[in-house]
């Protein structure tokens, strides 16, 4: 079947099957930067922003999001231009590996988009679909509590 | 070749009409179907465009749309009525992004391993409504116990019919906050001073997959408070379970009758405003 994706603020015009995942599609039409995980909804690897909300793109039928604004990472910032939270997290060294990063960014941003000066506890909660297997949770806490720091004085 | 066909019905009606045909399945967040698979169905009937998307309450009655997720549902019902039983038990199962997609109509359908859904449903008592082939509404047992019911129908809100004003606890019992729960406490007190006027008590995970434990809860219906700690509550939240990975029959049984001690306790004993 074919179907229209918003990528990023791009249209795109994409053939899949009918029983394929979102993050089978994003990642055979390059979109790499969404990566795969356990396949299970577990790690929260993959990670994308859904019409606003954050979710396992292997859990979601691409049928099902059709038509509708898909974030990734990368529609965020570039390494010429990051986005607040991507600087954080390279300031804090809240990277390692980095395979669990770009998903851990999408996560911060849906909660600083709603909360834009959480509590520790509401970055941990935030973050609760997001295994990281290297940094430990330390540093990634620290990222985020400075982003949003950074964010609302440029409020 | 996979063959299958997606549809985007726009009303009940519409979607009604497209379950009537043969293997055709409702979509609503898609986290049952993904595991389970839809190459073997020949439609699928995406919901995200029906209007079933609401939370809503009259006269003490909460009806919550099947299409609302579990995420927008707890966070309305804690807005609504902090300390909610379901806003505890829908805003702790799986994981942020999951909880973004878990339906409150596709949870109710099977009440996978994940969902919170089902101990809370018991305690409540909350109906299932249907539109369809098998149009109207259903309690818990009737609807676990026939899930051909489902043929045909589908899921348009679930309804409590006494939501509000019960002192709750919640306890689900998991070694990471997004593992599957091996079982679920769910407790409801209504007190009247030092008069207990009703307790409901439900427990899921075991080896029925849930259970109103009634003989705990008429031991404790109408006795004062002061009654509470003559009483053997771990034997009689006592029930059997399977073997798990979380942990032998045995072990699961025990633990299972040390968190309905304390949540009964927690609940009759807790000095704060019913939800």
């Amino acid at each position: 079947m074919k179907g229209t994706f918003f990528i990023n603020g791009r249209k795109e015009e994409w053939s899949f099957a009918p029983d394929a995942v979102l993050l089978d599609v994003l990642r055979e039409n390059g979109r790499t930067e969404v990566h795969r995980g356990c396949g299970e909804g577990a790690c929260g690897s993959c990670a994308v922003v859904l019409d606003g909300t954050l979710v396992n793109s292997c859990q979601v039928f691409a049928a099902s999001a059709q038509e509708k604004e898909i974030l990734t990472v990368a529609g965020l910032g570039s390494i010429h231009s990051p986005h607040p939270l991507q600087a954080a997290f390279v300031e804090t060294g809240a990277v390692q590996c980095g395979f669990c990063t770009p998903a851990m960014i999408l996560a911060a941003y849906c909660l600083l988009k709603k909360t834009p000066n959480p509590t520790d506890d509401e970055i941990r909660r935030a973050l609760d679909g997001n295994s990281c297997r290297c940094t430990g949770y330390v540093k990634i806490i620290e990222a985020v509590r400075l982003a949003a720091r950074r964010m609302s004085s440029h409020d | 070749m996979n063959m299958v066909q997606w549809y985007f019905p726009e009303t009940v009606d519409e979607a009604v009409a497209l379950l009537g045909r043969e293997r055709t399945i409702p979509h609503g967040g898609g986290t049952n179907l993904v595991k389970s698979g839809i190459a073997s169905y020949s439609g699928v009937v995406d919901l995200a465009r029906v209007p079933l998307n609401y939370l809503k309450t009259d006269r003490g009655i909460l009806e919550i749309g099947a299409n609302q997720t579990f995420a927008s549902a707890a966070e309305n019902l804690s807005n609504l009525y902090p300390g909610c039983i379901l806003a505890s038990a829908l805003g702790s199962a799986a994981s942020t992004p999951l909880r973004n997609r878990i339906t409150m109509g596709g949870s109710a359908s099977l009440f996978p391993l994940w969902s919170d859904l089902i101990g809370p449903m018991a305690v409540l008592e909350g109906e299932i409504c249907t539109e369809g082939k098998n149009a109207g509404s259903f309690d818990l047992s009737t609807w676990l116990a026939n899930r051909a019911v489902q043929k045909g129908t589908l899921i348009t809100s679930l309804l409590f019919p006494d939501a509000f004003d019960w002192i709750s606890a919640y306890y689900r019992e998991v070694r990471v906050g997004f593992d599957y729960p091996a079982f679920t406490v769910s407790v409801l007190a209504r007190k009247k001073g030092s008069r207990i006027e009703r307790v409901r008590v439900a427990l899921s995970g075991g080896a029925d997959r849930v259970v109103r434990l009634t003989d705990l809860e008429e031991a404790l219906n109408g006795a004062d408070l002061s009654k509470v700690s003559s009483l053997d509550l771990r034997k009689m939240g006592t029930v059997r379970f399977g073997r798990k990975p979380a942990g032998s029959p045995e072990f699961l049984s025990e633990i299972a009758a040390v968190q309905v001690e304390r949540c009964v306790k927690s609940a009759l004993f807790r000095e704060e405003e019913t939800r």
